[in-house]
């Protein structure tokens, strides 16, 4: 007789606000026989760019740079991803090779459920496959409007867009200002935003002289939000 | 006592192969890392799984071999991690795969039991 402890015991955010919640108990406690939850540390990969595709992940806490390298082999930052976020959605039904790679940029939890289990889900459970084609827009949304920003703004303009983002999702408000709770190189700022490393410090330096940030240490805390949205802005 | 691989027999590949897909790998793969839960078993047709603790390689195996299967089915975290090696070919088996194999009309039951009694 083969004995089987098939559950996780710990609970993961995609249960309570991710794409499970809308899922019943029956239905919750499938989920929770075959998922699996790890603990990774900062620059640990999830799964790699050219890999196969091994199920849905979902991210319980920690933030992860979602990349893709050029032809040269330099490594793209795409996005910014965290506590709620899926990863691995975009080839789970087509089983092609994943076109990127997923880093932690912290430690963390992610939770796991394979391709097999994932895809009978999203044949058997309609909430789970809008949930997952509602993350799919979002995210398309987020690229075209990327790849515009790229042809129509400036490198300050797009900057400023990205201290934007960071704001909406990871800022914390601390009295006067907003800390940004995401430690970024300014590296991995230049690749987000599609310039050099030495523009993206000119750029921060003049925020900072423009009384828009201010730092401490790596932490960057946002003063005026209004004059960063004017940053951002195309002058027709 | 450290336990040691099982190599499996050509007959038990052949019936693996029948039964699931053949992966190539193409560039190198981190399955597991220690002291987590591996998401998938794993089947080593051909090519090198490196084990790792630390960050540093602890040995490598190039025998055809199930890992990773009774860490995946009761939820065990693994002492060393594993990485498939680039030109590889492996069969993957998820959770859902294996509960399959644990059902006893399963052509791949029997091989699968070896590796979860213990």
């Amino acid at each position: 007789m083969v004995k089987l402890k098939l559950e996780s015991t710990e609970t993961c955010v995609c249960g309570s606000h991710g794409i499970f919640s809308d899922l019943d108990s029956k239905s919750m406690d499938q989920v929770s026989k075959f998922k699996v939850m790890n603990h990774y540390k900062k620059g640990q990969s999830l799964f790699t760019e050219g890999a196969p595709n091994f199920g849905l992940h979902c991210i319980n806490s920690g933030k992860l740079k979602v990349t893709k390298n050029g032809p040269d082999g330099r490594e793209t930052i795409l996005r910014i991803v965290g506590p709620g976020d899926i990863l691995g959605h975009q080839n789970i039904l087509t089983n092609e090779k994943n076109l990127v790679s997923a880093t932690m940029i912290e430690d963390g939890s992610v939770c796991f459920v394979d391709r097999k289990f994932i895809t009978e889900l999203i044949r058997n459970e309609p909430t789970v496959s809008i949930n997952i084609i509602k993350k799919l827009s979002a995210e398309m949304a987020a690229s075209e409007n990327r790849n515009a920003a790229m042809s129509h703004k400036s490198v300050r303009q797009r900057l400023a867009d990205l201290l934007l983002y960071l704001k909406q999702s990871y800022g914390i408000r601390e009295e006067h200002r907003t800390r940004l709770d995401i430690k970024l190189t300014r590296e991995e700022m230049a690749s987000i935003v599609g310039t050099a490393n030495e523009t993206i410090i000119r750029f921060i330096s003049e925020f900072k002289e423009e009384g828009i940030l201010e730092q401490e240490g790596k932490v960057i805390f946002l003063l005026d939000e209004n004059k960063l949205i004017q940053s951002t802005m195309v002058s027709v | 006592m450290k336990k040691p691989l099982t190599t499996l027999s050509n007959e038990e590949i052949s019936s693996l192969k029948k039964n699931h897909e053949v992966i190539s790998v193409l560039t190198d793969m981190d399955i597991v890392y220690e002291k987590q839960v591996p998401i998938a078993g794993l089947v080593l047709i051909q090519g090198e799984i490196e084990f790792t603790k630390k960050y540093k390689t602890k040995g490598n195996t190039t025998s055809s071999c199930i890992v990773g299967v009774n860490e995946v089915m009761n939820h065990l975290p693994v002492s060393a991690g594993f990485k498939v090696k680039k030109n590889s070919e492996v069969i993957l088996l998820g959770k859902s795969e294996l509960m399959k194999a644990t059902d006893e009309h399963s052509e791949i039951f029997p091989i699968i039991r070896k590796y979860l009694q213990n």
